[in-house]
């Protein structure tokens, strides 16, 4: 099986100030790997960096063995961090997933591509929140729509930047489990960010551990184990949640 | 009908500008910049007075101060020790100040800062109207084919950047696009009833409707009725065109406003 993401002896500074040092791993195309690590150990800035946003100083980044500037980015979907997003966006919840799919939006969008917003909508169970505005939604309703729009384009990859946050438990629940239903359904790799190990143990396949240098990746159970959180934490005061750690 | 034809080219004028100035408001809106709107037609206002200092074209000048101006605040948010607001807030106040000195002394002086607070529409002449409408037609064909880029870069740099939309170059191009357009309505309109369209048709847009589709629209058309009805109750009422239109507009925004919190 071919990789989506290959990351090789990847670092960046600004400055003196070193940001990420010497990352290397890659992820098979279909699986579930949370990135997870500490505040300010990075985990925002490689994500930018594997949707382009940020560029890196040293190394090789290739996304579906392109290099990320070359990459289609219909390929990719996004889900932001609800917490960093406008809610006062005068925006209905299916002009923000019709946004994703043309470039003629919000004047000219075809009855097709309206049906293809409201199918991604179905798809994450948000179909009766598609004339809602923006601002009407709850946080775990938001959260729904944005992985509506990141998906309404079928991408290879989907990308989401702490998505549990700002939404309540069953919310929470809710959208693993959705995620999880699409993965399995459109073979898609899903890349999250969580600073969870309770959800990046029972949901990933793999699981990177960050802080600014790679701790660990691989397998849940090897990546979470008691030594490789110490050294990314300093501290794991709540290991006692994770279940199958050694 | 005389006097209604003494009032075709103000009322043509009027018209444009308020359409044009109303649409992009609904950008400076939703951007959160709503205080480049009040800086820009300033530093468009230095700009007529440099041209009335030195004898030169008012326009001229106004465009080229306005080019200074876009480019100063396409790159000021990168830095990040100073504000944004505090920028702004600067170029506004520093270029206010640098206008009415610059023409204190003309003999005119008095006549023509007054002018540029609320422009002279009764006396728009063809060739101004001429360009009024090319720079309008111009402006509108750049925002309706690239409307996404801009409405993307305004609501998040990242996503636009993952979609390969360039944030600094759209930017930039939004901002000259404004520029331009304050630029050319300033001289007509005055930089107070370019400010007061840039921000109360959208804000009002903002209480009725829901969408983006009908908020452009919404905007748009409210700017559209309150200069009509202003040019022709103000020449009715023998008052001056440019602040009568600017209170029509805040006084129906208040009025909206009661509408909507009794009708909660």
């Amino acid at each position: 099986m071919s990789n989506a993401i290959e990351i090789k002896n990847l670092s960046l500074s600004y400055g003196k100030i070193k940001i990420l040092e010497n990352i290397n791993f890659s992820i098979p195309e279909g699986d579930f790997v949370s990135i997870v690590g500490p505040n300010g150990a990075g985990k925002t800035t490689l994500m930018k960096i594997l949707l382009g946003v940020i560029k890196y100083n040293i190394g090789e980044v290739k996304i579906f063995g392109k290099d990320v500037a070359d990459v289609d980015p219909s390929l990719i979907g996004y889900v932001p961090q609800i917490k960093t997003m406008d809610r006062s966006f005068p925006a209905l919840a299916i002009e923000l997933v019709t946004s994703g799919i043309t470039r003629r939006w919000p004047w000219f969008v075809t009855g097709k591509e309206k049906q293809k917003s409201l199918e991604a909508l179905t798809l994450v169970k948000a179909e009766n929140l598609a004339n809602r505005t923006l601002s009407e939604l709850s946080g775990g309703e938001l959260q729904r729509v944005c992985l509506a729009r990141s998906i309404v384009r079928n991408p290879k990859l989907v990308v989401l930047d702490e998505p549990a946050t700002g939404i309540d438990a069953i919310g929470e629940a809710d959208l693993y489990n959705l995620l999880e239903a699409y993965q399995g359904k459109s073979r898609a790799t899903i890349l999250m960010i969580t600073h969870d190990w309770y959800v990046a143990n029972h949901h990933s396949d793999s699981v990177l551990l960050l802080n600014r240098k790679q701790v660990s990746f691989g397998p849940p159970a090897e990546a979470l184990s008691e030594n490789n959180l110490r050294t990314a934490f300093g501290h794991i005061g709540h290991l006692h949640l994770l279940k199958g750690v050694k | 009908m005389g006097q209604i034809l003494i009032l075709e080219y103000p009322l043509i004028a009027g018209i444009l500008s308020s359409i044009l100035i109303s649409y992009i408001g609904v950008y400076v809106v939703l951007r959160r910049n709503i205080f480049i709107g009040l800086a820009l037609p300033q530093i468009a206002g230095l700009g007529l007075a440099t041209g009335f200092l030195l004898g030169k074209s008012p326009l001229i000048f106004s465009i080229i101060f306005i080019l200074i101006g876009v480019l100063y605040f396409t790159f000021s948010h990168q830095n990040r020790t100073i504000p944004s607001e505090a920028i702004i807030g600067f170029a506004y106040v520093f270029t206010s100040a640098l206008s009415i000195l610059f023409i204190a002394h003309s003999p005119k002086g008095k006549d023509e800062i007054i002018n540029l607070l609320f422009g002279n529409i009764l006396v728009v002449s063809f060739n101004d109207i001429l360009y009024l409408l090319i720079i309008t037609f111009i402006i509108f064909l750049i925002f309706f084919k690239f409307h996404r880029n801009f409405l993307i870069v305004s609501y998040d740099s990242d996503i636009a950047k993952i979609q390969k939309i360039n944030p600094d170059l759209w930017n930039f191009i939004f901002y000259l696009l404004l520029g331009i357009a304050i630029s050319i309505t300033i001289k007509i309109i005055g930089s107070l009833l370019v400010f007061a369209f840039l921000v109360i048709p959208p804000v009002a847009g903002l209480m009725f409707t829901k969408n983006l589709k009908n908020l452009f629209l919404f905007s748009t058309l409210y700017g559209l009725v309150v200069v009509i009805a202003g040019i022709f109750l103000s020449f009715y009422f023998d008052m001056p065109t440019g602040p009568f239109i600017v209170s029509l507009l805040g006084t129906l925004l208040l009025l909206f406003y009661a509408i909507k919190q009794v009708t909660k």
